[in-house]
């Protein structure tokens, strides 16, 4: 990128604080350190919280020599903003650097627990190196505990969940009211979810149980592991998360073992919601299996599912699968996945929350979410993010060439939803086939209607 | 074995192909050489649209790094199946045959090869050898069931269908060859039945899916003539087929010549029948989509773009006729001259809407825009002349032009390149 463009730029509109971060990152990228530091303080001068800034600080504090300094500062952002991972990360780096790996191992994980795309595999090599070997256990209150005595404290889970290598949530904090629209699918899930898992007693009174095995299926992109995370928040339950990767691993690895433990850790912690992403991975119709492993592995999933070794009460299974067609019949019996949800494409007010979110901290002109919203039917998330990335890169391009600073208008993201085609239509152009020849048990009505095929 | 091969490999058995793909390249990276990393690089591009030229040279390096071996060099001869280029696949095939006699795959993509060059006595016997060495390989066996209903020995392919799903109960394919079997011999009603239930299976399936819309098409008599005329001419080789076409638009000719001398209106059934044959074979599958949008289960099977063309087709044939009669019976030459040039219309329109080369689109579109301005004009100027016969003037140039676009379109019909797909896109 062309430094000197963005000083134009930033000259042109000096309180831009993406900019200025933007800015002093690469002037930090030169070893600019006196400039990039006088940049982050304007930052901070505006935004005198901004975790980013703060961030920034600390690494050019590190880079002078003045690490003590530099932990010191990341301690106060860590405390003040526990879940910022990126800022555990540097702390933990520091901490092996001052020569304490044990800290800095805690640190490490507690980065990784937070957001695993943190994870660094050559800083945990270097941090193991130097004697860091004891996992650090956090629970959701950020609180960093020691390893001295696994068998007794109670973060036990959190460790036992990173040793899976899942993801693991005591409480979920996102609600229903953090999603904006789909309110037809929320709806299903109150009726399907958590009105049995809150009154299990009259479940009871009818001879069943709460909890059980839910299908969340629709195109990629569409919100479904969101919604999964947003029910386990509104039914306050512990949310594990499963997915494709550690999916495939079980196929190489000790696979049975390893999915009876994470069953039984989500039975542990109940109530809990255990959510597999990308399900169809892991309940894979049998026919295709070419390895007896794969198979065995299914079966293994099937006898958990049906609680065959141990009670299922008060464990929701949620399961999300864009392929809902490659499931193996045995898992969608009762007991097991036996109710289905469709979760579309966004709807309007969905829409415009998604278009709201992906302007955020963007130089924007003329921005209608709703006018965004009205002309990207169809469009999933991810296509939305597609749009404000495409705008982003006409107004950047903009103003390379002027030397100055460019808000994206209204009008490029017009452009760029006329540009950008909506990913759901082959989603359903595969989903319709199954829907009209492969729906002898009606799995599939909700597509037909989506489509209006069928009223 | 990295764990990365084999997760790419868990991807593929998922039909997640992107991901494979990026799995295979990340242990590439590691191990730059590794021909069997190469080789699941292009069993999965084959899978992605238009990725087959990648999956060609992925092929070739894994050729390069095992060249003792007859799977890479069978898997660059299917990859050129699926390029559509029969001649040097075939050549590979042999290759392959020759390092490893005993290869089923060989023998089944020699089979496909010998099958794209319409050669179906050869691909029979390739098929034959393949079940020879693995009496279960169902591949061989599908391919023997098709190319035995390509020769037309219904009865032999259907019997081979049967012996299939005898085995495999849930086989998508057999259920689509004796679909096939069955439409050939005009058996509509259980055609419809074994590809509702190779979709059943299947629902992706190309081959059903068109053999159910061909079913449903069945259902009207002209396009059931069209179906026997197909199912005809498939059995004969690429130039035999020139050869009885050429010699049909003689025989007509001659049959012409010698009905005038007969009595003169016995022409006429002949140059109706003539032109049905001439023209039936660019407008049979869009006036079949227009019935089939009558139809409330069986327009469900149809594309997008085969919905419009079947109401496109359908409004310029149906009213084009409609407006002729009228024209001419109430004797107002313009609706009669509108109702003519729609049904002209029609053939350039037939290659429009579902064409897969957008070259191709472009052309007709043209075409078919200016054969109705052209008309429009003619309509016109027969109006303000009226009592002139119709084609006369400046009507006369442009009927000239009418026909001459019309008839410059079913030339153009036959270029490849303006109907066909690039395979490389596919």
């Amino acid at each position: 990128m062309n430094l000197d463009a963005l000083r134009h730029a930033l000259a042109a509109s000096p309180d831009n604080v993406p900019l200025l971060l933007m800015v002093a990152k690469l002037e930090e990228d030169q070893f600019a350190m006196a400039e990039a530091r006088l940049l982050l303080d304007r930052v901070l001068a505006l935004e005198p919280g901004n975790r980013e800034a703060l961030l920034a600080i600390a690494r050019l504090l590190d880079f002078s020599g003045e690490t003590s300094q530099a932990i010191v500062r990341l301690e106060d952002l860590c405390s003040r903003d526990p879940g910022y991972a990126a800022a555990w990360l540097l702390r933990a780096r520091l901490t092996h650097e001052e020569g304490a790996p044990a800290r800095a191992r805690q640190y490490y994980d507690k980065a990784v627990e937070i957001d695993r795309s943190q994870a660094d595999d050559a800083l945990l090599a270097e941090i193991l190196k130097a004697g860091g070997t004891k996992r650090g256990v956090m629970t959701s209150g950020g609180e960093v505990h020691d390893d001295a005595d696994d068998a007794a404290f109670e973060g036990l889970d959190a460790s036992a969940a990173l040793d899976l290598g899942i993801d693991f949530q005591l409480k979920s904090d996102l609600k229903f009211s953090d999603v904006g629209g789909m309110e037809q699918v929320k709806e299903d899930i109150r009726m399907k979810i958590i009105h049995p898992l809150k009154n299990p007693q009259l479940f009871a009174a009818y001879g069943k149980k709460a909890g059980g095995g839910v299908l969340l299926y629709g195109p990629p992109g569409c919100g479904k592991t969101l919604m999964a995370q947003a029910t386990a928040g509104e039914i306050e339950a512990t949310f594990l998360s499963v997915g494709l990767h550690q999916i495939l691993d079980m196929y190489i690895g000790e696979s049975e073992q390893k999915l009876h433990k994470i069953f039984e850790l989500a039975r542990k912690s109940k109530p809990a919601v255990l959510f597999f992403d990308e399900t169809d991975a892991l309940a894979a119709d049998r026919r295709d299996m070419r390895q007896s492993a794969g198979r065995t592995l299914i079966n293994q999933f099937l006898s958990e599912l049906d609680g065959a070794q141990a009670q299922n009460d008060d464990l929701l299974i949620l399961g999300a699968t864009n392929a809902p067609w490659q499931l193996d019949g045995a898992f969608l019996r009762p007991g097991r996945f036996d109710r289905i949800i469709f979760v579309p494409p966004p709807d309007l007010a969905a829409r415009a929350e998604i278009a709201k979110i992906h302007g955020k901290g963007k130089p924007l002109t003329d921005f209608d979410p709703a006018d965004i919203a009205k002309r990207t039917e169809g469009f999933s998330g991810a296509d939305i993010k597609a749009v404000f990335d495409q705008a982003t890169e006409a107004a950047l391009s903009e103003a390379m060439k002027k030397g100055t600073m460019v808000p994206v208008t209204g009008k490029m993201l017009v452009k760029a939803t006329k540009d950008v085609k909506p990913s759901t239509r082959k989603w359903f152009e595969s989903a319709k086939n199954h829907a009209l020849y492969a729906n002898q048990s009606g799995f599939y009505d909700d597509i037909l209607t989506h489509l209006g095929i069928k009223k | 074995m990295s764990a990365e091969f084999t997760r790419a490999m868990l991807l593929r058995e998922r039909g997640r192909h992107t991901e494979a793909v990026a799995t295979v390249l990340s242990h590439l990276a590691h191990q730059p050489e590794d021909a069997h990393a190469f080789i699941e690089l292009a069993l999965n591009r084959m899978e992605l649209p238009g990725q087959l030229a990648l999956a060609l040279a992925d092929a070739k390096t894994a050729t390069g790094l095992m060249p003792g071996d007859a799977f890479p060099l069978a898997l660059q001869a299917r990859i050129l199946v699926q390029l559509e280029k029969p001649k040097p696949a075939l050549a590979l095939a042999e290759s392959a045959l020759a390092l490893d006699p005993e290869s089923g795959y060989a023998w089944n993509t020699k089979c496909l090869a010998l099958i794209g060059e319409s050669n179906w006595k050869s691909a029979e016997a390739c098929a034959r050898n393949a079940l020879s060495l693995d009496a279960d390989d169902a591949t061989a066996s599908n391919l023997l069931a098709h190319v035995l209903r390509l020769q037309n020995r219904l009865d032999e392919s259907e019997a081979e269908a049967n012996r299939r799903l005898a085995r495999d109960p849930e086989n998508a394919f057999s259920f689509a060859n004796a679909g096939w079997a069955a439409l050939q011999r005009g058996d509509i009603a259980v055609a419809e039945g074994h590809f509702k239930e190779s979709l059943r299976i299947d629902p992706q399936m190309e081959y059903a899916r068109d053999g159910l819309k061909e079913s449903y098409r069945a259902r009207s008599a002209f396009y059931r003539m069209f179906l026997k005329w197909a199912f005809f001419m498939q059995r004969f080789s690429q130039s035999n087929r020139m050869a009885i076409i050429i010699g049909m638009i003689f025989g007509f000719k001659i049959l012409r010549v010698l009905a005038a001398s007969i009595h003169p209106l016995l022409v006429i059934p002949i140059a109706l029948a003539y032109y049905l044959f001439l023209f039936g074979s660019w407008l049979s599958g869009g006036i079949a989509n227009f019935l089939m949008l009558r139809d409330p289960v069986a327009r469900l099977a149809l594309d997008p773009a085969e919905k419009v063309e079947g109401g496109v087709i359908g409004v310029l044939f149906f009213g084009g006729i409609m407006a002729l009669v009228v024209g001419f019976a109430v004797e107002i030459h313009p609706i009669a001259v509108i109702g003519g040039v729609m049904v002209l219309a029609t053939l350039p329109a037939s290659m429009i809407f579902t064409n897969p080369s957008q070259k191709g689109r472009i052309v007709f579109s043209l075409i078919g825009v200016t054969v109705l301005v052209l008309g429009i004009i003619m309509a016109l100027d027969v109006a303000a002349h009226p009592g002139r016969e119709i084609v006369a003037d400046r009507s006369s140039t442009y009927f000239t032009y009418l026909i001459l676009l019309v008839a410059s379109s079913s030339w153009l019909g036959m270029l490849d390149s303006l109907r066909k797909q690039d395979p490389r896109l596919k």
